[in-house]
């Protein structure tokens, strides 16, 4: 159920993406539209290919659309340059990823100030919101610890720590239990609910289990690079 | 944000150890042998420039010059009594000794030799600050003796021949002198050669060997204060007001030396350095190919630090702190090294240690500017990578 009422957060108008290989091209998004607004959680299935994880890097201002509009809180986005692009990625959006990308060499806590140091907040400041951070998702006791000395779902939780240090507009999801058991995994959604419901957190999920897409508000399904109810 | 760039450069550099020793290796060489040929180079000179000045800065060579107008004027060339006026007027001049050099066949017993024979005064001994190995000088009293005093390289070399001991009388063109003193070696000064090899007699007696009765040389001791240039203008001036036309002398002071030498010095210590740059390229390039490594294996680091809003100007920036930590680490031992070396090779000389605190500032420049200019490309080729790529890399 998509709410009617509410912020928009972002919105697609028919967004296409075409890539061309070896001269032959191939369309993955064929008119793409979707709007978020604040709080919902959206979860989009399909299987590997139909193009989710290219409409999520779009989503995600790591990839330009060959058509149509994007706007991020009514602010349109083609146009702008590497760093703008930069700087949006940095404020406005969290990622989450399958395979957590946490830095091996940063402890947790460094993991979860790592996004801080790139807008210049003083380091009492980084700190600080880090340790409330890392506390909100239960691993208030790990900050020193490395990613290797963390288990799996540990180490997702520093990761969506690390999503939200900036206080984003919206949490983009890319498989997040992908490489965790069912039992952390359930763990994990729980915790998306969770920030969800109690911060009215927007989130765009995007998985190819359907006992996952459940948990979402709102359930979309991709086939052949179009977006349409699940 | 330094600071932060800065902590992770020293880990990122601590979790590849060896590579990061190999990439120190070459900077610690490079930056170590300039400044171990910088630190080399200042104390020679340094040694060369304390000999000299200790030989006496105070003695300066006036010479006829070589020009048409002199040569037609010949009868009229210096004489010594032009030399005993100046040594009179001059304000600047202590004492004068006019030399009349000949060239002529020297014998005692079996051994002779074909070599220079100069007539000067008594003073010469003391303007050359020469010292009696036996025997004594010229004084005054022998200007019509046939009295001869050997320089130290002679008297060897008439010894070496089978002379005998004592040398008491040689022949100086077939004619008797008898040997009065033999001179203690020369010290290092810019006329010890000359002395060392010169058989020495009054200048009246060479005045009768010698073709002409013009002064070769003569060299002259200022006063302590004199300042150099104005005493040879003076000299020249004075000179010719004495003989009445202008004259054309070649002046040389041992500073006029003292900086050639130094000039010269410059020249050798650049070269040195020049060799030593070219192993600082080796290990500029070394610091570049460990970078390029480094930054593909941190592909992915790199694409999640963008994703996570880093400008590529960030990445940049932390590359390049990266690349400079590590030259300017292998500058700092290179320095160490560099003026290690030249201490104990300084010591083992025996000379003089210097320290040169300009090279090693100048050391530590450089590192950091190799640092800079071989780590930029690497930096520059992580800033370009497509991040949705990098992401995805292993």
């Amino acid at each position: 159920m998509l709410s009617e009422d509410g912020t928009v957060m972002l919105r697609l108008q028919g967004v296409t993406r075409t890539f061309t290989l070896a001269g032959v091209e191939l369309p993955v998004l064929r008119g793409v539209d979707l709007t978020a607004r604040e709080g919902d959680f959206i979860s989009i299935l399909g299987p590997s290919g139909c193009g989710k994880s290219t409409l999520l890097n779009i989503l995600g201002l790591l990839d330009r659309p060959s058509s149509g509009r994007y706007f991020l809180e009514e602010r349109e986005v083609e146009g702008l340059n590497d760093s703008e692009l930069s700087s949006l990625r940095n404020q406005k959006i969290g990622f989450v990823f399958q395979s957590f990308n946490l830095l091996p060499r940063l402890s947790a806590l460094e993991n979860v100030e790592m996004p801080l140091i790139y807008r210049g907040s003083s380091a009492h400041e980084r700190r600080q919101r880090a340790t409330e951070l890392l506390e909100s998702v239960g691993l208030s006791d790990r900050g020193g610890h490395l990613p290797a000395q963390l288990s799996g779902g540990q180490q997702q939780r520093v990761a969506i720590a690390r999503a939200l240090v900036s206080d984003p507009v919206v949490l983009l999801a890319d498989e997040p239990t992908g490489a965790l058991d069912s039992k952390v995994g359930r763990q994990i959604m729980e915790l998306f609910s969770q920030f969800n419901t109690e911060r009215k957190l927007t989130i765009v999920m995007i998985t190819h289990d359907l006992d996952l897409a459940r948990l979402g508000s709102v359930r979309l399904g991709m086939r052949d690079g179009l977006l349409g109810e699940a | 944000m330094l600071a932060v760039n800065a902590r992770e450069a020293l880990r990122s550099l601590a979790a590849s150890k060896q590579r990061t020793l190999l990439a120190l290796i070459g900077v610690i060489i490079g930056i170590g042998s300039v400044m171990a040929m910088l630190g080399l180079g200042e104390t020679v000179k340094n040694e060369a420039l304390r000999q000299f000045s200790q030989m006496g800065t105070d003695v300066i060579t006036v010479r006829p010059g070589f020009s048409p107008e002199n040569e037609a004027r010949r009868p009229q060339a210096l004489l010594p009594k032009d030399f005993a006026l100046l040594s009179r007027y001059a304000l600047s001049v202590r004492s004068v000794s006019p030399e009349v050099e000949i060239f002529g066949k020297v014998r005692a017993g079996p051994a002779k030799f074909e070599g220079s024979i100069k007539g000067v005064w008594p003073a010469f001994a003391e303007i050359n600050r020469l010292h009696m190995a036996r025997g004594r000088f010229l004084t005054p009293y022998d200007r019509d003796s046939s009295f001869a005093v050997l320089g130290h390289g002679v008297f060897n070399k008439l010894i070496q021949q089978g002379a005998r001991e004592p040398l008491q009388e040689i022949t100086i063109r077939g004619r008797p002198f008898s040997v009065i003193g033999v001179l203690a070696p020369a010290e290092l000064g810019h006329n010890s050669q000359m002395v060392d090899d010169a058989v020495l007699i009054s200048l009246d007696m060479a005045q009768r060997y010698a073709q002409q009765p013009g002064v070769s040389q003569a060299t002259v001791r200022l006063w302590p204060d004199a300042d150099h240039n104005q005493a040879g203008a003076e000299i020249e001036s004075l000179l010719s007001r004495f003989k009445g036309f202008p004259l054309n002398l070649n002046i040389n002071s041992p500073r006029q030396l003292l900086e050639q030498i130094s000039r010269q010095m410059r020249l050798y210590t650049m070269l040195l350095a020049a060799v030593g740059s070219i192993s600082l390229i080796v290990g500029g390039v070394g610091i570049m190919n460990m970078m390029l490594v480094s930054v593909t294996e941190r592909r992915r680091e790199i694409g999640i630090r963008r994703a996570m809003g880093a400008q590529r100007q960030d990445i940049v920036t932390q590359f390049l702190v990266e690349s400079m930590l590590l030259s300017l680490t292998g500058g700092i031992i290179g320095v160490g090294l560099g003026e290690a070396v030249s201490l104990i090779a300084a010591s083992a000389q025996g000379w003089q240690p210097v320290w040169v605190p300009g090279a090693m500032l100048l050391c530590l420049g450089v590192s950091l500017a190799v640092g800079l200019f071989f780590g930029y490309y690497p930096a520059r080729k992580a800033a370009g990578l497509d991040v949705i790529v990098a992401l995805r890399a292993d």
